[in-house]
């Protein structure tokens, strides 16, 4: 329908004032949904907005404030002492090795689980969740005492003549990840299993009947369609770790330092909250930054399934 | 109206229970926890609660972090805290604590050196040198040695502070007792940079330094004393040493703004006496600032050996100095995770 037509002289006026009010309903209704949504995203929105933003906005103002006074100095410390890179950089390596290793072992679970009857994933599925009820101290400290030279680790490895002599395998960054990446993979397997579940398994079928061999069928329909699943998991497993403390400080027997450590030590070591506050800005500004760059190459709002 | 009345005495019959059970007054204590907290309620807390009318409620926490921000805030809800002594220095040189009242404290048993303005010393403990005799036939007997791995091979561990580990860095290096203060950061990391690559684990914790010599695969390593006597009473293989042991206290300070500061006052006043601090030294193998505790006959002897005060132990020993470290311990503590990292 043109309105650059002039057709106000062949229609009754009626007829027209029907449209636009037809179009005017149309428009009070889209508002009033608007309306709503707003309404009923209110709780939420404005619960993250006191609870998170605003104390974002706080801390990112604290990281100028030096014992009262406005200052740069919390960030000339990062710059001065070439240990704040380190420490971050370490933070983003194991974050990121974690990630890729719960990603390779956990996938295949998920898929596992996925196809089994309801009875027997219901059981796989609570073998997964049960470490979550034994606290996260208890279970590092259970992977010092596995780990070590003569641990039950070791000795299986020897035995099987593997190796000659024990690996050290504690008190290093391979102690650290071997420990969180135990108790990260729930958090991978879970949102995976999730996507995996609600799978068309027809798609399959469609796929070799037209000719796909199993692999192909498997790396071009099943395996596009659980990215949102372990692009979930993976954002879960990474951020998580970013903020790791017990695990890395008990597996890598001080050798280990990650951010959350270093903020725990600012903030005893110079009484004020601008230390600690700093470097977490610093993080976040770096999270945010590595997920704008995995946004421009991999495009998440797809594979996420954003729109 | 009858009604009324009804209502006018509930109110006021539930206000005086009210009352009565305010006089006996709660004190929030922040104490270090675990196995000393155990300690600490058997010997203090349950005895002086007892005799004063005061219920407890105790938070654990190693730094003063709570406490500043109680001050800062102006919202002061912890009254006794108790912390390793530089801690202590340093909140009173900054106005975290009050005035401490030696009229009602009585401080003349106490060792000197353990109690100022600000503080009064509870426990004095020491970093030890301690190792494991199946594993080390030929133990170091200092700080030299520990540093010396060809002589006395082995694993080792430190703590994970630049606290008493620059100390030994030093001592090792063989700046000579009496000189220790001021620190010397330079050489003293130069010579940790030494022993670096032989420390097998830094560990952050005392309960993790035991789970290191038990289970860890550590065979000599730098510990608390009752710590390292805790391991052997449970069976564990571990021997130590007192000699160049470096000696710190615990200390309690009242903080600042508290409503009950006369009541704690006065509660301090009990915790200073010989009976309930010889009761601390006999459950935890830590010694006592008070001097005395030895004439409440409590102390058997062969306890004696085992305590970093005693009179034989404790002129091996160097006791580190709380004010340096209240001034110098940022630094030192930057400096030291730099090292770490590096």
């Amino acid at each position: 329908m043109s309105l650059a037509t002039p057709q106000s002289l062949d229609y009754p006026s009626g007829d027209v004032s029907a449209t636009s009010l037809n179009r005017e309903a149309l428009a009070g209704n889209a508002r009033r949904e608007a309306r709503n949504l707003a309404l009923l995203t209110f709780p939420a929105f404005s619960l993250t907005f006191v609870f998170v933003v605003l104390p974002v906005i706080w801390l990112f103002a604290l990281s100028f404030v030096e014992k009262g006074q406005f200052g740069l100095g919390h960030y000339e410390r990062m710059i001065t002492y070439s240990s704040y890179s380190k420490i971050l950089f370490t933070t983003l390596k194991i974050s990121g090795i974690v990630t890729v290793i719960c990603a390779v072992l956990g996938y295949p679970v998920a898929y596992l689980i996925a196809q089994l009857p309801g009875r027997l994933a219901m059981a796989f599925i609570a073998l997964i969740i049960i470490p979550f009820w034994t606290s996260v101290l208890v279970r590092s400290y259970a992977w010092l005492v596995l780990l070590t030279d003569a641990g039950p680790v070791n000795q299986t490895l020897m035995w099987l003549g593997l190796v000659d002599q024990p690996v050290s395998l504690l008190f290093n960054e391979t102690g650290s990840i071997i420990g969180m990446v135990h108790i990260m993979l729930p958090f991978f397997i879970l949102p995976v299993y999730a996507v995996i579940r609600s799978f068309d398994w027809r798609l399959l079928e469609a796929a070799s009947s037209l000719g796909a061999p199993p692999v192909s069928a498997f790396l071009r329909v099943f395996l596009p369609l659980s990215l949102p699943g372990v692009l979930a998991g993976a954002v879960l497993v990474f951020v998580q770790c970013l903020g790791f403390f017990v695990t890395p400080a008990v597996l890598g027997g001080g050798k280990v330092t990650m951010v959350s450590m270093k903020i725990a030590s600012n903030v005893q070591q110079y009484f004020d909250w601008g230390a600690a506050s700093a470097l977490g800005i610093v993080l976040l500004f770096c999270v945010l930054s590595i997920l704008y760059i995995g946004h421009r190459l991999f495009d998440l709002d797809r594979l996420l399934g954003v729109r | 109206m009858k009604r009324l009345c009804t209502l006018v005495a509930a109110v006021l019959v539930s206000t005086s229970l009210t009352l009565r059970a305010q006089a006996e007054e709660t004190i929030n204590y922040i104490t270090a926890g675990g196995i000393y907290l155990e300690n600490i309620q058997k010997a203090y807390l349950d005895p002086v609660g007892k005799q004063l009318g005061i219920k407890w409620s105790v938070e654990t926490n190693d730094v003063d972090t709570p406490v500043r921000v109680q001050v800062q805030s102006g919202a002061v809800t912890t009254d006794l805290v108790e912390f390793g002594a530089s801690t202590c220095a340093l909140g009173g040189a900054e106005g975290l604590y009050e005035k401490l009242d030696y009229s009602v404290i009585d401080n003349s048993e106490l060792a000197p050196g353990t109690f100022s303005d600000y503080y009064v010393g509870s426990t004095i403990y020491s970093m030890v040198i301690a190792w494991n005799p199946k594993k080390v036939p030929n133990p170091p007997q200092n700080w030299a040695d520990f540093w010396n791995v060809e002589k006395f091979p082995g694993t080792r561990s430190l703590y994970r502070n630049a606290f008493y580990v620059l100390e030994a860095a030093l001592l090792a290096d063989g700046v000579p007792k009496d000189k220790l203060y001021p620190l010397d950061l330079d050489r003293a990391f130069a010579s940790l940079a030494k022993i670096k690559p032989h420390i097998k684990a830094w560990w952050a914790s005392g309960a993790e330094s035991q789970q290191l010599v038990r289970e860890g695969g550590i065979d000599m390593i730098g510990m608390f004393n009752a710590r390292a006597q805790s391991v052997i009473s449970d069976g564990g293989s571990l021997a130590y040493t007192f000699n160049e042991g470096l000696i710190d206290f615990g200390c309690w300070s009242i903080v600042k703004g508290t409503p009950k500061k006369d009541l704690v006052m006065k509660v301090l006043a009990e915790f200073v006496k010989k009976e309930h601090q010889a009761d601390m030294t006999l459950l935890s193998n830590y010694g006592a600032a008070n001097t005395k505790i030895e004439e409440t006959g409590k102390i058997p002897a062969d306890l004696a050996p085992l305590l970093p005060t005693s009179a034989e132990n404790y002129p091996k020993q160097i006791v580190t100095s709380a004010e340096w470290w209240a001034k110098h311990g940022a630094e030192a503590k930057e400096r030291f995770d730099q090292f770490l990292a590096e």
